[in-house]
């Protein structure tokens, strides 16, 4: 052991001369690539001494990740080193090339080491010639966030990766209090993990808690935090998962109050709601002629959320401020808080008050907010109340919402107001994001056709969700969406005739009618077995199951209410019918009435399964119960033909 | 040994052996009596008369008193005519009271269908006495004959006896194992306690009891093809479980619903399925009610369950002319029915 101490000792000094030959390098302003990531340094491994790699069998590892945060007054401090083995060639394709991230606004960063020891234990640098700097832009949302691209150098199988950085934030050019999070699990396992927060005055000490099971943290007089964690295996990735509700996390925020930090964004807010004249005079010119408190509102938000366009210009400080109301309303666009602060002030002018509300759309549990900290938050809607007492929460990024409720991603999330002294809460959400009604008219004729007409009226989120997929299409498009959604969910036997309403007009149901005509479809010399599944029913459920295994699955809830005639020809007289079904169970209910008077058959059913976080160990329950109702929806009717 | 003349009489028989042989045969040796006496009375008194059209007056019913007291009357005429110092233990009258009499146990069965080991036991008793009157007159009546004028020595073993007791047994010892059986366990039957549990289907289903006043009866007790059987808090109510193998629950429900109407056409029917959350189990029940003229109020309930494995029935049914008492009767058949559950 004290052998191989020399040996490393020896080869460290080797390496650390070779880097005083070398020069810190600037990739652009404010990316440096350092002296020290330019050399050969066994040293980096270091800290795999003494560690077991991670358990299973994942092709890509984490060795080992730290973390290091330095608070200062003016400045903050994140030293981030990882250390990553590729287990087999996809692994080497798929992560082969490693990232690093900062916001050129307030940031700058140095790559301290980016380095492979290959299977034969040689060691690579990478060449900073080869690095790029690229914007973390999505679709129409521009920020300064940036990411450097290491692609990792000779890497085969077995090989292992070292990349370290340093980012400091310019305080001063960053609004936002200081928060990080940092989750248990990801999607690879890690074999260790050490975090390292140091504060230079006892002001700067941050909150923290950790809800991560096994982390050893200890904090010292000295004004340093040191959490420890080994052996992390990998997050089961499923599909119907909030991992940030399911994933313990470490948080640590600059230390604040949630009234404190509502009181940080509340002047941020308002600095944007300028109450323009130009602003002034569009909110009278929206609320001409309205005398109900309740239209101008719908009048205001369908302004905001159709006419002003998303785009967000996130640069610097924008991240956080709105721009000026007057800019937003001249431009015709803005991302949420932009919106959010033409649609306040513009009904402020009507002398409707409505204030910000921050929300982590990406967090349905409220109470795992347990550290105030904006980093938990990713939109803006507003709320207030109207006159009548009634609340409205709006949401000016949604143009295929009416002001009776949330947009479907926001619904059910974890929020803060920015205008009351309360933490954190659950925004409203509709007891079933899938609501919808069904009216079928069927008639047996005299040859044996059976002539459809029926009407299906989609309501709330629903509704919503499908005029965002509709809206914009031509007539000719509309004709084949609503094809295919009958051949898929009822038949394809015919080819029926549309009439789609309710598309441009939030504030009703979207409603999609159709007539067909299915020839001979029964036999007119015999009596008759008519046997019908509830098909649009059936296609609703179909969309609500979930594979989870290892997670809660948070069911949307569904819905369904419907009223069929069956009307048969007087060739047959009424015999028998489906029984009634009142089906209730923990998980909602399914209740159908059957009626006849002379020659037709009326059935209505109400199909009900409110929203709900189903426990992973219910799910099974839970899949068996949407297949009973899938199977039992299905009804018959018999007839008899008269002599 | 001579051979018997033509016309020849049968030789007498005891009534103590008639009785025996009417016993051994569960009353079916009335069939061979008939032919002998009626070939007798043809021989002695009316060549009119055609036995094999006497040996038939059983299925007449209660009806049997007509040829009955014709028989008497033959075999009075013929006492009255031949041997006037000979008693008199037939009168013909009498004879076609007691074979009316005899029917009238079976409206038993009216008030109450378990009792009809019993009723039937009243019913061939009461006939027998009219057959052992009858035989004890003709055995008068031959009295004064020479032996020669029977067609086989008097008073002694006959084969056909012999024969006639064996095949008759065949019918009647299963018949009268099962009266028997009948008898021991179902009025032998213990009320059933309110919670027990009485499992059947080969362990996949069972039948909790939830009130009080339900026996369970054996099997066959009413219905050949159900599972198990019970006998309610009132006469007419009884509840049966059936095994409906291969049928879904609509297909149950709907079957009942007919099977029903076929008694009452104008019955009042609700079919309805309900679920169960923690077995996921379909109960499909169906309800016939209305009031008919003969049965007062009625009702059919019939509880349908199905798995995988199986589907099963429970059917009860009470009727009652107080609709009082048929509203509290039918409100406990309802709840029998609710006892059907799946082992799970």
């Amino acid at each position: 052991m004290t052998g191989r101490l020399y040996l490393l000792a020896s080869i460290a000094l080797l390496a650390t001369n070779a880097a005083t030959a070398q020069q810190d390098i600037i990739i652009e302003d404010g990316v440096t690539w350092l002296a020290s990531a330019q050399h050969e340094d066994p040293s980096a491994l270091d800290p795999l001494d003494g560690l077991a790699p991670p358990n299973g069998d994942e092709v890509f590892d984490v060795l080992y990740r730290s973390v290091r945060y330095r608070l200062a007054h003016d400045t903050v401090t994140r030293e981030s080193f990882r250390i990553y083995r590729f287990n087999d060639e996809e692994s080497i394709r798929d992560y082969g090339t490693l990232r690093s991230g900062y916001d050129a606004a307030s940031d700058t960063i140095a790559i301290t080491r980016a380095m492979v020891v290959d299977s034969a234990g040689e060691m690579h640098v990478v060449d900073p010639a080869t690095v790029q700097v690229v914007a973390d832009d999505s679709f129409n949302v521009f920020s300064d966030y940036r990411n450097i691209v290491i692609p990792m150098t000779g890497i085969d199988v077995g090989s292992i990766a070292v990349i370290a950085d340093v980012v400091t934030t310019d305080r001063s050019k960053d609004i936002a209090p200081w928060g990080a999070v940092l989750y248990e699990q990801y999607g690879v396992p890690i074999g260790k993990l050490d975090l390292v927060i140091e504060w230079d005055a006892p002001e700067l000490r941050p909150n923290w808690n950790s809800q991560i099971e096994g982390m050893n943290c200890s904090e010292s007089d000295a004004g340093a935090l040191h959490c420890s964690l080994v052996d992390i295996p990998a997050y089961e990735i499923e599909v119907d998962v909030f991992y940030d509700d399911v994933t313990p996390q470490f948080v640590a925020a600059e230390a604040m109050s949630w009234e404190q930090l509502a009181g940080w964004y509340k002047p941020v807010f308002e600095s944007a709601v300028s109450g323009d004249p130009s602003v002034v005079a569009k909110s009278a010119e929206l609320a001409a002629g309205l005398d109900d408190e309740t239209e101008v509102l719908r009048a205001m938000h369908e302004f905001v959320s159709k006419q002003v366009r998303y785009v967000g210009l996130e640069h610097g400080s924008w991240a956080y401020r709105p721009h000026d109301t007057a800019t937003t309303l001249a431009r015709r666009y803005g991302d949420c808080k932009d919106k959010s602060a033409l649609l306040v002030d513009l009904l402020r002018q009507q002398g409707i008050d409505m204030s910000p509300v921050l929300v982590a759309t990406t967090r349905k549990d409220a109470g795992k907010l347990v550290v105030p900290s904006s980093s938990y938050f990713d939109h803006l809607i507003v709320c207030g109340e109207l006159g009548n007492g009634r609340q409205y929460c709006l949401d000016a990024t949604d143009p295929y919402s009416g002001i009776d409720q949330l947009s479907d991603w926001t619904q059910g999330a974890a929020a803060l107001h920015v205008d009351q002294a309360s933490g954190p809460f659950t925004l409203p959400a509709d007891d079933y994001s899938m609501a919808f009604r069904e009216e079928l008219d069927l008639v047996l004729t005299e040859n044996g056709d059976l002539e459809e007409s029926g009407t299906v009226y989609y309501q709330g989120a629903y509704a919503s969700n499908i005029r965002a997929h509709l809206v914009g299409m031509t007539s000719d498009e509309l004709d084949e969406w609503a094809l295919a959604d009958y051949h898929d969910a009822v038949s394809s036997l015919v080819d029926p005739e549309f009439r789609i309403d309710g598309i441009d007009e939030n504030n009703r149901d979207l409603e999609v009618s159709w007539t067909a005509t299915y020839e001979s479809l029964v036999s007119q010399d015999q009596d008759l077995e008519y046997a019908e599944y509830a098909s649009w029913l059936n296609q609703a459920i179909g969309f609500m199951f979930t594979e989870n295994e290892h997670y809660s699955y948070l069911f949307p809830g569904l819905r369904f209410d419907s009223v069929v005639t069956f009307t048969l020809d007087s060739r047959w007289r009424v015999d028998q019918w489906s029984p009634q079904i009142d089906m209730q169970s923990r998980f909602g209910r399914f209740e159908r009435t059957i009626d006849q008077k002379g020659s037709k058959v009326t059935l209505r059913s109400r199909f009900e399964a409110p929203k709900a976080l189903i426990p992973v160990e219910e799910i099974q329950d839970f899949t068996t119960f949407l297949e009973i109702i899938q199977q039992e929806s299905s009804w018959s009717v018999d007839g008899v033909l008269r002599d | 040994m001579t051979t018997p003349p033509d016309k020849s009489l049968h030789p007498p028989l005891a009534v103590w052996k008639l009785a025996l042989l009417l016993a051994c045969t569960a009353t079916l040796y009335q069939f061979m009596w008939l032919f002998r006496t009626t070939s007798d009375l043809r021989d002695a008194r009316d060549p009119a008369i055609q036995p094999w059209h006497w040996v038939l007056i059983p299925l007449l019913g209660p009806f049997v008193f007509v040829p009955g007291q014709k028989i008497a009357a033959y075999l009075k005429d013929w006492q009255v005519e031949d041997n006037k110092d000979i008693g008199h233990l037939a009168d013909p009258v009498m004879v076609g009271m007691i074979m009316f009499v005899a029917y009238l146990p079976l409206l038993l069965l009216i008030i109450d269908p378990l009792s009809w080991p019993l009723a039937l036991l009243m019913s061939w008793l009461i006939l027998c006495l009219a057959y052992l009157a009858l035989q004890g007159q003709l055995n008068l009546n031959k009295q004064p004959a020479d032996e020669t004028a029977f067609r086989a020595a008097p008073w002694r073993f006959a084969k056909h006896q012999a024969w006639a007791a064996g095949i008759g047994a065949i019918v009647a010892v299963p018949l009268y194992v099962t009266m028997f059986t009948n008898v021991r366990e179902n009025w032998s039957a213990a009320e059933l306690e309110p919670g027990a549990v009485i499992a059947a289907g080969n362990g996949l289903y069972q039948v909790r009891i939830l009130d009080e006043g339900w026996s369970q009866v054996g099997e066959n007790f009413m219905e050949s093809d159900a599972e198990l059987e019970f006998y309610g808090p009132q006469d007419w109510t009884w509840a049966a479980v059936y095994d409906a193998e291969g049928l879904s629950v609509d297909e149950v429900l709907e079957f009942r619903e007919s099977f029903v109407r076929e008694t009452y056409s104008r019955a009042s029917c609700t079919q309805v399925k309900t679920l169960d959350d923690e077995t996921w189990t379909i109960r499909g029940r169906v309800e016939c009610e209305g009031r008919s003229p003969l049965d007062g109020d009625y009702l059919y309930a019939s509880s349908v369950l199905r798995n995988e494995e199986v589907v099963v029935e429970l059917l009860a049914f009470t009727s009652d002319g107080d609709s009082a008492r048929f509203a509290a009767l039918a409100e406990r058949v309802r709840t029998f029915t609710e006892g059907l559950e799946l082992i799970l």
